[in-house]
């Protein structure tokens, strides 16, 4: 090989020995260096301990859903950290079997949305044209509807199930992921290395696959992380409204809507799983914003 | 001349029109290309010359709508890629014809590793596991002059010479038999150009490949081909051998290009540029295209479009100005 090739090969090596960031890290340490996403991080990451470990810390038959009229409405005490509710049950106890629904469903629902809102807008940024007119026309019409509105009107026509609230939900939450990876697989399709990608032979799918949705990652994680807290809103209004989660499943929303007749007696009842909505989407929201910061500081000049 | 069984290119009177609102660009007006086996064809012309959807639509790339392939022929060893199917046109891209791309910046995808594009390519076309085609990717880095540790690296962290010859190694994973190289060294710096060249020239003989060097560098023309067409508005006005073209240039455009060129041995010289713009590819002006711009320019000139005809074998002019007996630039009188 020629003279200059060997020295590409020399300089090669030199950098290789340089101590080397990779990208994640480097994200790490610009999500580290800010408080309060931070804070938003570990009361998210608590919530979600106590969510998957909720079978180890109580008992779900005893504890969740036996009716103990004899120790109805207590306050808060050693015994029962939060109180027990009207028919005697420990709300700690529900608080953290609920964590595990509001949660479940939450990612659940998100989850779908990801993929589904991924899909569509990436096939309708990249096809454009006429299949990106009518996508997009459908997703309009989903989205001039309001989205609890929308849930509300899937939920009462599918049924009572958690499955059938999280298909609710997620499609509520839907139009808005389409419409952002829409517009970043439009700014991503231009470039070259897409067309490099036509001109070695992949076809559409490949190209969307491999080169337009890793692309778009970043957008993708930072709206997934903040649907989370309007999933778990929507799940709550949804029990709270009595077409979500059923008594005597205990769920945050539903506790809240039991807790309504006794608010002049026992208003921690209703305080605590409202306390607990509000900390856990003040969670994820800080999280949220430090995440999209992290990923993109070019957004935050 | 030739024969057509030599030729790995043969391209027959080619139009290719971008139709927009403002009106149809005409960007490619019957371009007739002739690459033999193992040879390199130099494509020279200015920005907007129609060089680029040259290169584009032997690959059927030409993005449509707007661009249409109005008409012609394109033969890859005597297939008529035009008429064949966007599946079977795929298998070619990328397995016996590959293009290399201007700007090296964005030409590799940001979220992969270098290993991981160049693996792709062989997986896609050569149905190799995925272990292997990695493998395969450390050797192809390893032959651009790149340590095949380097393969789990991300594009941002190589530099712009680095990642033109990620993106040579990328072009020649599967070993095409034709090479498009569209400016490839115009975003580099001058020191890494050369050695962009000196490796792409390289590997050329060793892989026997052919090649199309799209440049407006004649510098690198002298340097990398053996044969070159001069563009102009679409069509080309002079080609033949690269010592054709340079030591007897007939065509008076050429000739303006070579004259825009600083002398190096005579300090006093000024650079002559030709005067005026290319013209508006929408309203391409009548007869010779160039004719506005030319100093021999005469009334046939603006109202008959010239044909190419060949001086000798191989040496080409589209030029009016040779039905004048004892006709002859200023360069060389």
């Amino acid at each position: 090989m020629s003279k200059n090739v060997t020295t590409i090969n020399d300089t090669g090596s030199a950098l290789k020995k340089r101590k080397k960031i990779s990208r994640s890290s480097e994200i790490w340490m610009r999500m580290k260096s800010k408080k309060s996403a931070m804070i938003g991080l570990i009361i998210f990451s608590l919530l979600i301990l106590v969510a998957l470990s909720a079978g180890f810390l109580v008992d779900y038959q005893d504890d969740v859903v036996t009716p103990n009229i004899p120790e109805r409405l207590q306050g808060p005490s050693m015994e029962h950290p939060f109180g027990t509710d009207s028919i005697g049950r420990d709300i700690m106890s529900r608080m953290i079997y609920g964590a595990r629904i509001s949660l479940g469903v939450a990612f659940a629902a998100v989850i779908f949305q990801v993929i589904v809102g991924t899909l569509i807008g990436a096939i309708s940024g990249f096809y454009g044209g006429k299949v990106d007119d009518i996508l997009m026309r459908i997703n309009d019409v989903f989205a001039s509807i309001p989205n609890l509105l929308l849930a509300i009107t899937i939920a009462t026509a599918l049924g009572h199930s958690i499955i059938n609230m999280i298909i609710a939900i997620g499609i509520a939450g839907t139009p808005s992921l389409v419409r952002i990876v829409r517009a970043t697989v439009m700014s991503v399709k231009d470039q070259e290395f897409v067309e490099a990608g036509k001109a070695l032979g992949g076809n559409d799918m490949q190209i969307i696959v491999s080169h337009l949705i890793p692309n778009c990652i970043a957008p993708i994680i930072v709206q997934g992380t903040l649907k989370i807290a309007t999933a778990i809103l929507a799940t709550s209004s949804l029990s709270f409204l009595g077409i979500g989660i059923k008594p005597p499943t205990p769920e945050w929303g539903n506790m809240l809507s039991g807790g309504r007749e006794f608010l002049r007696n026992a208003p921690y009842i209703t305080v605590i799983p409202g306390l607990a909505i509000v900390t856990t989407i003040l969670s994820i929201n800080l999280m949220g914003d430090g995440l999209r910061d992290a990923l993109d500081p070019k957004l935050k000049q | 001349m030739n024969t057509k069984n030599d030729l790995i290119l043969d391209i027959n009177n080619l139009v290719v029109h971008y139709e927009t609102v403002e009106g149809t660009v005409q960007a490619v007006n019957g371009i007739d290309i002739q690459v033999p086996h193992k040879h390199t064809l130099g494509i020279v012309g200015e920005t907007g010359a129609g060089k680029t959807t040259t290169a584009l639509s032997i690959l059927r790339l030409i993005p449509d709508p707007p661009g249409i392939i109005k008409g012609g022929e394109i033969f890859l060893e005597g297939e008529d890629i035009l008429k064949i199917s966007e599946k079977k046109m795929r298998k070619i891209r990328g397995r016996d014809v590959a293009m290399i791309f201007q700007d090296p910046m964005t030409s590799l995808n940001p979220v992969h590793t270098v290993g991981a594009q160049i693996a792709e390519v062989v997986q896609l076309h050569e149905g190799l596991s995925r272990s292997e085609a990695i493998k395969r990717a450390g050797e192809t880095l390893e032959m651009v002059g790149i340590p095949a540790e380097r393969s789990t690296e991300y594009p941002h962290q190589f530099s712009g010479g680095m990642k033109q010859r990620v993106i040579i190694a990328i072009a020649l994973a599967c070993n095409p038999k034709l090479l498009i190289a569209d400016e490839p060294t115009t975003a580099l710096d001058v020191t890494i150009q050369a050695q962009a060249l000196e490796l792409m020239k390289d590997l050329r003989n060793r892989l026997g490949m052919s090649m199309i060097m799209i440049t407006h560098d004649l510098g690198i023309v002298a340097e990398v081909c053996d044969d070159v067409a001069v563009l102009y508005a679409g069509r080309i006005v002079e080609s033949g051998t690269v010592r054709e073209v340079f030591k007897s240039t007939m065509h008076p455009y050429t000739e303006g290009l070579f004259n825009s060129l600083p002398v190096i041995n005579d300090k006093g010289a000024r650079i002559k540029p030709i005067p005026g713009l290319m013209p508006d590819p929408i309203e391409l002006p009548e007869g010779c295209a160039f004719h506005p711009r030319c100093p021999y320019a005469f009334d046939k000139c603006t109202k008959e479009t010239p044909e190419l005809r060949y001086f000798g074998e191989t040496h080409g002019v589209a030029c009016h100005a040779y039905d004048q007996t004892g006709f002859k630039l200023k360069r060389r009188g």
